[in-house]
């Protein structure tokens, strides 16, 4: 059965609002280890095809420089990944944050630390927002890889899907040179089950 | 009264009109903007006794439009109501001469002791 994958401007402007309440909670408790105060971006909704996933990802990040990607699949009734980004050097300034010198700065470190800040932030930003629409979910442990090309990207399991609702939103720092992204890809029931949930809290109001 | 309630998400917008609908009771005329440019222009406008502004928004933030309404008038009365609570934000606003500050979501308790303030205010 197909059924109607999109969502209307007023349940895009909801779901925007809800990411945003939920980003804005994960970022504050990153920001109160780190000592740093965070700019924090709107953040973008999209529902592309997955076929487009790859050209999409490459045009938003910036792959000349060696990134870091970490990889935590999502369980549950709102079902899918969530991949958060971020540049070589700015991991590193995270780690020192961390309080690390820079000779213990090595590659094992900067992971451990990226996966702790993953942790943080995509775990309690999905928390909250499946708390928000009303449902449970669990993850399953993150991994890390370094990513110079889109192509190592191949254990997005959505690929199997039809669409995927693409949420987006940045992490910068103002006095620290951190720039990271974290995109939630969610899936064809996901996005049903979002879609619901949505049209449900806009007609309270 | 007069209110005005500035949020780009038409969702946040509507979440805290009706709150101020169900806490107030009396007439109230609301005024809406989408950005901080949008919030300063309809301040000098039409002069509300209450605003209510968010802090991440396109085209002008929360801070630069607090800014420019607390130039314009040092008696306005700003709520910011954000999802940015991290306490810099706090602090930043407040010493830009916010009222208050309320997180989202919204506690609706905080609301309602927000508005007996500024009523106290008045009398």
């Amino acid at each position: 059965m197909k059924s109607d994958i999109t969502l209307t401007e007023d349940e895009k402007d909801c779901l925007q609002e809800l990411m945003n309440v939920a980003y804005g909670s994960a970022t504050a408790a990153i920001t109160e280890i780190l000592d740093a105060f965070a700019k924090l971006s709107i953040p973008k909704i999209q529902i592309i095809n997955s076929s487009e996933l790859k050209t999409y990802l490459s045009s938003e990040l910036n792959l000349e420089v060696e990134h870091l990607v970490s990889l935590q699949q999502i369980n549950g009734t709102l079902c899918g990944e969530n991949m958060f980004v971020i540049d070589k050097q700015s991991a590193k300034n995270i780690a020192y944050k961390f309080g690390l010198e820079e000779d213990e700065v090595n590659d094992e470190e900067i992971a451990d630390v990226v996966l702790e800040i993953t942790n943080i932030l995509s775990s309690s930003t999905i928390s909250k927002l499946a708390e928000d629409i009303d449902t449970n979910v669990s993850f399953s442990a993150p991994t890390i890889k370094t990513l110079t090309s889109i192509d190592q990207l191949k254990n997005l399991f959505i690929s199997k899907y039809e669409k995927v609702i693409i949420i987006s939103t940045q992490l910068k720092f103002e006095d620290l040179d951190i720039n990271a992204e974290l995109f939630i890809f969610t899936t064809d029931n996901s996005i049903l089950y979002i879609k619901e949930k949505l049209k449900k809290i806009l007609d309270e109001f | 009264m007069k209110i005005l309630v500035t949020d780009d998400s038409k969702m946040a917008r509507k979440m805290v009109i009706k709150i101020l609908n169900d806490v107030l009771n009396e007439n109230v005329e609301i005024f809406e903007g989408q950005n901080g440019q949008e919030a300063f222009d309809l301040y000098k406008e039409h002069l509300p006794k209450i605003v209510f502004l968010d802090l991440t928004m396109p085209v002008m933030d929360g801070f630069e439009a607090l800014e420019k309404i607390k130039e314009f008038d040092k008696n306005a009365k700003v709520v910011i109501i954000s999802a940015d609570i991290q306490k810099l934000s706090m602090d930043k606003a407040l010493k830009l001469g916010a009222f208050n500050f309320i997180k989202k979501p919204i506690d609706l308790e905080k609301m309602q002791q927000i508005l007996s303030k500024i009523n106290e205010l008045d009398k």
